[in-house]
């Protein structure tokens, strides 16, 4: 025991590197999204705006704050689903390794294929459990090997085990734990870079979040994982770097606009935050 | 659709399992500076002195680290139940260690003296019983972190301190001391009696400490005030 | 150990859930209303349920094997050649003896489902088409709204219109090969095509629409999405929309009187004259003989037979291709 013991070393206080004031730092892993300034509008109606922050690789970052502050907004950006709504542009860049994504140039499609998407209420398609997984290799033109790639996605979502018995049956005769997991496994047989998490247990019973949970730090060194949640304890456990959003009335007294307050380490977030709204935010003395 | 039972949160308990190690690394850390101020207290060795200066600074270190790791553990986790009596009984086994720790180092200081004291006899002798026993106390109260033992634990934490029993014979002793250096004599193994005692004194917190943790009794938390 | 311990005194703030129930009135309300909606179910049901057991009962007579194999020239005049005159308004069909006449309505019946099936192949594709046009990607624009709105005035045109419409249009160039089952079919076509789009588009609205996000988020195009998410979903809807539509046209006769012309020989193919099972009811039931009689309620009979069919088609179909949860 004390041989085992002897080999850890103890961090001293000076383990963790010093941040300047962007955030950045040499010594932090790559950058995947760079926001600069980000505003979204629908139609005249600004949802948020002035949004600058670093996504980087291999963490999990999260968006905390109130209702309405525009934290999946800001997240439907990162893989432009925010197109498919009526009215939606943006102004402001969001740089994806360095390509601006709303370039026209863009191919969205691609996009969508690199970066996915696992959304709130568990969605999965009136098909079998093995159709749903390979829909996305199917359509990037898949034919063979798709066992395989429903094997390994199923796997990676710890999901496998329990339905590997069973993948004729459809996806829907599964608990709502199991489908969300069903969710994430579709969403990572196309191999994306980045999954994009969209309150994903907010519709799930505690244990079936707990196994999320700890699904997102198992996959982590494989993915980037951007989070959205309304559960601040949530982020508090899960995230590596987390952003807080809040609202803030427009100049001329007209609608809420969301705006970002501060985007920092989640230890310092949760523990010694520098601005005083995000500490009346985390201790629940303003919502 | 059942869920097969399995363990969850793999990542907090390996946390968890972390923190414990460590605080069994800065025990074994302050057990070697209790050897090293007793080998001073044998032959008044300079270079061990050196030794167990360093030493402490490596503890004191290693106290505010696991402190942080502990406020960062409450503030992420949000521990319930018995996790939340582990983190928050090893704030204060951390810090009992430190104190120890910094005990040991007033003992060590007298190390240039130690011939002088050593002159004194009978007294010596009593001290050298009391100093071995705060060891050997500190090294169960440890025995008892490591394998969560609630009866050794008990058995530390309700024993005596050792100088009550040695008090009078101490003091009688010290008496006695005649020379030039007396006084300076009987003030050294004094403070270095008191030293060894507290050192007791603290392992014996931590004891009750065990105590709380294992039953979750609030009552082993009242023993700890003196 | 816990034994279960006997009724104690009531405590005032329950005492009025127990005993009582409605008050006299609330009774009597209730009773009459329920009564009110049996009846109302009876007299809707008992008319359909008579028309339904009259026709079978008046047309059952005339099936035989023979009448899916023989022609309809036969038909006329076997009561004569055997000697018995019988009057078909007083008696009706009832009164003649089993086998006395033996039918043919192959013709009919073939025509039927030759031109109803053509038009099904005409409508079924253009109008789900259509209708994945105004929900997936016109949505709320001019264009889709204009269309949309042509398609429900088209819901309202009347049947005889439509044939007059193709009759003026395709009959009457061709002249001489302008009356056929293809002319009829598409008439039948213009009749079905608004319904076949209005219900395949309010299946299509409802298939949730976090469905073709999920799609969207994998990285799919539009007619990718609708394709392989979309119209799977609804699928049993539109089958059973589409089916409705089927046994709607198999049932028209207006749009048929100038388009098909009539003949008494089966006629197989979509060129040329043939005729149709409401052609023969129409032609038929106002004749005096008792074959006519006959043929007419056989037709009838028939006819409703196959609406029936498509119908249960339809619930089997939606009921057996629809995802359930388990």
């Amino acid at each position: 025991m004390p041989e085992m013991v002897e080999e850890v070393r103890a961090p001293g206080p000076e383990a963790r590197p010093e941040l300047d004031d962007a955030g950045a730092s040499p010594e932090l892993p790559d950058v995947v999204f760079d926001v600069q300034r980000l505003s979204v509008l629908y139609g005249s109606f600004r949802a948020v705006r002035d949004i600058s922050l670093r996504v980087h690789e291999h963490e999990i970052t999260a968006f905390i704050g109130p209702s309405g502050c525009g934290k999946t907004t800001m997240l439907r950006c990162f893989n432009r689903l925010n197109d498919l709504v009526e009215g939606a542009r943006v102004e402001g860049r969001l740089e994806y390794h360095g390509v601006d994504l709303y370039d026209p140039r863009v191919n969205v499609t691609e996009v969508r294929r690199r970066i996915g998407m696992v959304f709130q209420k568990p969605n999965p398609f009136p098909k079998s459990i093995y159709d749903n997984v390979a829909y996305g290799p199917r359509i990037t033109g898949l034919r063979k090997g798709l066992d395989d790639v429903v094997e390994r996605a199923l796997r990676g979502a710890a999901l496998w085990d329990e339905v590997k018995d069973r993948l004729k049956a459809s996806g829907l005769s599964l608990s709502g734990g199991q489908q969300q997991r069903l969710c994430i496994a579709r969403a990572i047989a196309t191999e994306p870079e980045v999954l994009l998490m969209d309150e994903p247990c907010s519709a799930l019973d505690p244990i079936a979040t707990t196994r999320i949970e700890d699904l997102m730090q198992e996959i982590k060194d494989q993915y980037t994982i951007v989070i959205v949640t309304h559960n601040m304890q949530q982020a508090a456990r899960v995230s590596d770097r987390t952003a807080f959003f809040t609202t803030e009335v427009g100049a001329s007294g007209e609608a809420r606009t969301g705006v970002l307050v501060e985007s920092d380490v989640t230890e310092r977030i949760f523990s010694n935050p520098s601005d005083e709204r995000t500490e009346n935010y985390v201790t629940g003395r303003f919502g | 659709m059942a869920q097969p039972p399995g363990p969850l949160r793999h990542g907090y308990h390996a946390e968890l399992d972390q923190l414990r190690l460590q605080v069994e690394l800065m025990g074994l850390r302050v057990e070697e500076n209790l050897a090293r101020m007793r080998r001073v207290l044998g032959d008044g060795d300079g270079a061990t002195m050196e030794a167990a200066l360093a030493a402490d600074d490596d503890i004191d270190a290693m106290n505010c680290s696991l402190t942080e790791r502990c406020y960062d553990l409450l503030a992420r986790q949000a521990p319930v139940a018995s996790d939340l009596r582990f983190v928050v009984s090893v704030i204060r086994v951390i810090a009992e260690l430190e104190r120890v720790g910094d005990l040991a180092l007033r003992i060590v200081k007298l190390g240039p003296d130690v011939g002088l004291l050593a002159s004194a006899g009978e007294a010596w002798r009593i001290l050298l019983a009391v100093v071995d026993e705060a060891i050997e106390r500190h090294h169960r109260a440890l025995t008892a972190w490591s394998t969560q033992d609630l009866a050794l634990a008990s058995e530390v934490a309700t024993t005596p301190c050792p100088l009550d029993a040695h008090h009078p014979h101490l003091v009688a002793e010290l008496r006695r001391i005649e020379g030039p250096e007396a006084v300076r004599t009987a003030m050294g193994l004094l403070v270095a009696g008191q030293a060894a005692d507290r050192i007791a004194d603290h392992a014996a917190v931590i004891g009750a400490r065990i105590r709380y943790l294992v039953t979750g009794e609030a009552r082993h938390l009242a023993a700890e005030v003196r | 150990m816990t034994t279960i311990a006997p009724p104690g005194p009531i405590d005032d703030r329950a005492r009025g859930l127990l005993g009582g129930g409605l008050a006299l009135r609330r009774r009597v309300a209730d009773a009459l209303v329920t009564g009110g909606c049996v009846a109302a179910l009876l007299v809707a049901a008992v008319p359909l349920l008579h028309l339904v057991v009259t026709v079978a009962s008046r047309g059952a007579g005339a099936i035989t094997p023979a009448w899916f194999t023989r022609s309809i020239q036969g038909n006329v005049g076997q009561l004569a050649s055997q000697g018995k005159i019988n009057d078909a308004f007083a008696g009706g069909a009832g009164t003649l003896a089993q086998g006395d006449i033996v039918l043919g309505m192959q013709p009919a019946i073939v025509g039927t489902l030759v031109i109803t099936g053509l038009a099904s192949l005409l409508a079924i594709p253009l109008g789900v088409l259509g209708a994945v046009y105004l929900n997936e990607y016109g949505r709320r624009s001019r264009p889709a709204s204009a269309l949309r709105f042509l398609t429900d005035v088209m819901t309202g045109v009347p049947s005889v219109v439509m044939g007059l419409f193709i009759f003026s249009v395709w009959v009457v160039p061709r002249g001489a090969t302008g009356l056929s089952a293809l002319a009829g079919a598409l008439a039948l076509a213009c009749l079905m095509l608004p319904i076949v789009v209005r219900s395949t588009e309010e299946m299509l609205k409802l298939v949730p629409d976090n469905l073709r996000e999920a799609s969207a988020a994998l990285g799919t195009r539009t007619w990718r999405t609708t394709v392989g998410v979309v119209i799977p979903a609804a699928l049993p809807g539109i089958t059973s929309g589409a089916m409705l539509a089927v046994a709607r046209a198999a049932g028209e006769t207006a749009p048929l009187l100038f388009t098909i012309g009539a003949v008494t020989r089966t006629n197989w193919g979509i060129d040329g004259v043939t005729t149709a099972l409401p052609m023969q009811i129409y032609a038929n039931a106002t004749e005096n003989t008792p074959e006519q009689a006959l043929m007419a309620w056989g037709a009838a009979l028939t006819l409703i037979v196959i609406v029936v069919v498509c119908t249960v088609l339809a619930r089997v179909v939606t009921s057996r291709f629809s995802f359930r949860p388990t």
